[in-house]
């Protein structure tokens, strides 16, 4: 059977960001269960002198993939404050120079990471793996709760849409 | 994965240990001798929840613990309001280390308990047992969470 039917849900998750090469990766193991992302496509539309009907429809610009997700916080300092800490979602998100992290984009521009998100099927049949490539951050917002404070990551992939693959 | 018994040794060694002296406590699975006593606790792990995590996230577990304060006295008729302050002065917004079992060197993860929330149940005893019976519920929740390994 190539498939199952069972409805994959952020129990079979798992989410690990990398840096360039060797640097160290980071999983993700107090996140939310809310990562989020949108494969947008812009059209322009032409229209004959007013009409939809006799009109018609091109591509437009392509568009980057923007995506989101947040996870409990523990501590926001880890291997700048104790090298023996083990990495910190704070320190990665940021390229903290203690966590060794590495931009998979070239010195000079804008630094990236890249976000492999694994769907395990909970049947162990039809895994699959999302790629996606030269993420960068538009924001990180810490935030309080009752339950648990939250780091808040939004930003794009710089890729029409993530690579996905069976594993 | 945490253990139900470990958490409940965390739980019931750390009550024992600061509970007022003199007032026996009736722990699950054991019953005290409360006809001598004019003033008792019932201690209870209610009930125990798992928390939505992904799989290879630490254990979550949420708890409801209670404590019924009981007094028979009637010349301190405030009794029970006394040694629910006390179980809220024990209990309310610790966090204790679980141990495994045999182990006390080894912490495999902590529990976080938060605000009291208090009912004071001695009318019904009244009704019900024509003597008076004072009875205030302590109830408090948890989380256990697990270390991660």
């Amino acid at each position: 059977m190539a498939v199952t039917n069972l409805a994959r849900n952020l129990r079979d998750g798992e989410l690990v960001i990398k840096g360039l090469n060797a640097s160290p990766t980071l999983t993700v193991l107090l996140d939310e269960g809310d990562l989020s992302w949108t494969e947008r496509q812009r059209t322009i539309e032409i229209k004959d002198r007013g009409s939809i009907a006799a009109g018609h429809v091109r591509q437009g610009d392509e568009e980057s993939v923007s995506l989101s997700f947040s996870a409990k916080w523990t501590q926001l300092l880890g291997r700048s404050a104790n090298a023996a800490d083990p990495l910190t979602l704070y320190e990665t998100l940021t390229f903290a120079a203690a966590s060794g992290i590495a931009s998979t984009s070239p010195d000079g521009q804008q630094k990236t990471l890249t976000f492999e998100f694994t769907v395990a099927d909970p049947a162990g049949v039809a895994s699959e793996k999302i790629v996606f490539t030269k993420v960068y951050r538009e924001s990180l917002t810490m935030s309080e709760g009752n339950e648990a404070n939250l780091i808040s990551f939004t930003g794009r992939a710089f890729i029409t849409a993530p690579a996905i693959s069976r594993i | 994965m945490l253990a139900l018994h470990d958490i409940s040794t965390t739980l019931h060694a750390y009550w024992l240990s600061a509970a007022p002296a003199g007032v026996p406590t009736m722990l699950s699975g054991i019953n005290a001798a409360t006809a001598e006593s004019a003033d008792w606790f019932e201690y209870w792990i209610d009930l125990l929840e798992g928390a939505v995590r992904r799989d290879a996230g630490p254990d979550e577990q949420t708890l409801l613990v209670t404590v019924h304060c009981f007094s028979k006295q009637t010349r301190d008729t405030l009794r029970a309001q006394s040694l629910a302050d006390d179980a809220v002065q024990i209990l309310a917004r610790r966090t204790l280390p679980i141990h495994p079992s045999g182990d006390p060197d080894t912490t495999t993860g902590y529990v976080r308990i938060s605000e009291p929330s208090l009912q004071h149940l001695t009318r019904l005893h009244i009704v019900e047992r024509q003597q008076p019976l004072q009875h205030v519920v302590v109830s408090f929740t948890a989380r256990a969470t697990a270390m991660p390994t």
